[in-house]
């Protein structure tokens, strides 16, 4: 059965991450830290989740001298809503005891 | 290798993503060259650098035209491999059977000038020349197999049907996937 779309784990451990501090902006590669992951599946799961409306993005103005502005990531309150929705069905799912399969041949 | 030239690689790595990335995420190329060059660790920033990168490869996958061009040059390095292929063959038929080092020659030339006029052409001269090729060989099997061909003694006739048989296969299967390259150019075109 196909997955349903953002729910990967990659996408639950940037939603967790996102979730601990809901009102705050947060870097990409304060991101990565808190995931673990690497850059090159957070920024295109990141893209994804811009485009579905789930992630709100801003570009920082600089915070010293000889730095650039930086992107930072939040999530929207429609992404808030589908993060707590699929932390609670991964943790549903991962609760659930996978179904017994009877043997071949065997009485109800 | 010290720590200056690290950052050196990884800010030269993330200075190549706005040129990678296609148009419409050029906000995320600079977001992510912005987040290469804050990150103090150089061996940190190499790695952001190497994953941004492929980020930008995994977006312009996503395109259309990108696959096209994948599959254009692709169709072409294959002609390449295949050319060189026949080159080993001829070489290794030079001493025991030069008749059949010619065909080889022959095979490696048809196959180096196809994927040449691809280069130089583009996907429809490409298409042209493979169902030529693809007549031609359909031509040569059709003559290996004549009463007048099987009268000739020819020692490796076997190998000549084979090869026949193997240059219909191939350049059949090249003319259908230019053609297809071609079909999805021209609906992405139309779809502009």
């Amino acid at each position: 059965m196909p997955r349903r779309p953002n729910t990967s784990p990659q996408a639950i451990a940037v939603f967790s991450a996102l979730l601990e501090r809901t009102d705050q902006w947060r870097h990409g590669y304060d991101i990565m830290q808190a995931t673990g992951m690497k850059s090159g599946t957070l920024y295109p799961l990141l893209i994804r989740l811009h485009e579905s409306g789930l992630l709100e993005t801003e570009w920082t103005t600089p915070d010293g001298v000889g730095r650039g502005p930086r992107h930072v990531y939040r999530l929207t309150h429609e992404g808030t809503i589908f993060a707590r929705c699929a932390i609670a069905d991964a943790a549903a799912k991962a609760t659930t005891p996978p179904a017994k399969l009877k043997p071949l041949g065997a009485s109800s | 290798m010290n720590g200056m030239n690290r950052r050196a690689i990884a800010n030269a790595v993330a200075g190549r993503f706005a040129g990678l990335m296609p148009a419409k995420y050029a906000d995320w190329a600079l977001a992510m060259e912005s987040e290469c060059k804050a990150i103090r660790n150089p061996d940190e920033a190499n790695r952001f650098a190497f994953g941004g990168l492929w980020t930008c490869f995994k977006q312009r996958s996503c395109e259309m035209e990108f696959r096209l061009k994948i599959g254009h040059y692709g169709l072409i390095g294959g002609q390449m491999l295949l050319a060189a292929f026949a080159i080993v063959g001829a070489v290794g038929n030079w001493a025991v059977h030069q008749p059949t080092a010619f065909v080889y020659v022959a095979l490696s030339f048809a196959f180096g000038i196809c994927g040449l006029v691809g280069l130089l052409r583009g996907t429809r001269a490409m298409f042209f020349s493979a169902g030529t090729l693809f007549f031609a060989s359909l031509i040569a099997l059709a003559t290996v197999n004549t009463p007048w061909a099987l009268g000739q003694g020819w020692v490796n006739m076997p190998l000549y049907r084979a090869l026949a048989i193997e240059g219909v296969v191939i350049w059949a299967t090249l003319a259908v996937v230019a053609a297809a390259l071609l079909t999805w150019s021209y609906r992405e075109t139309a779809s502009r």
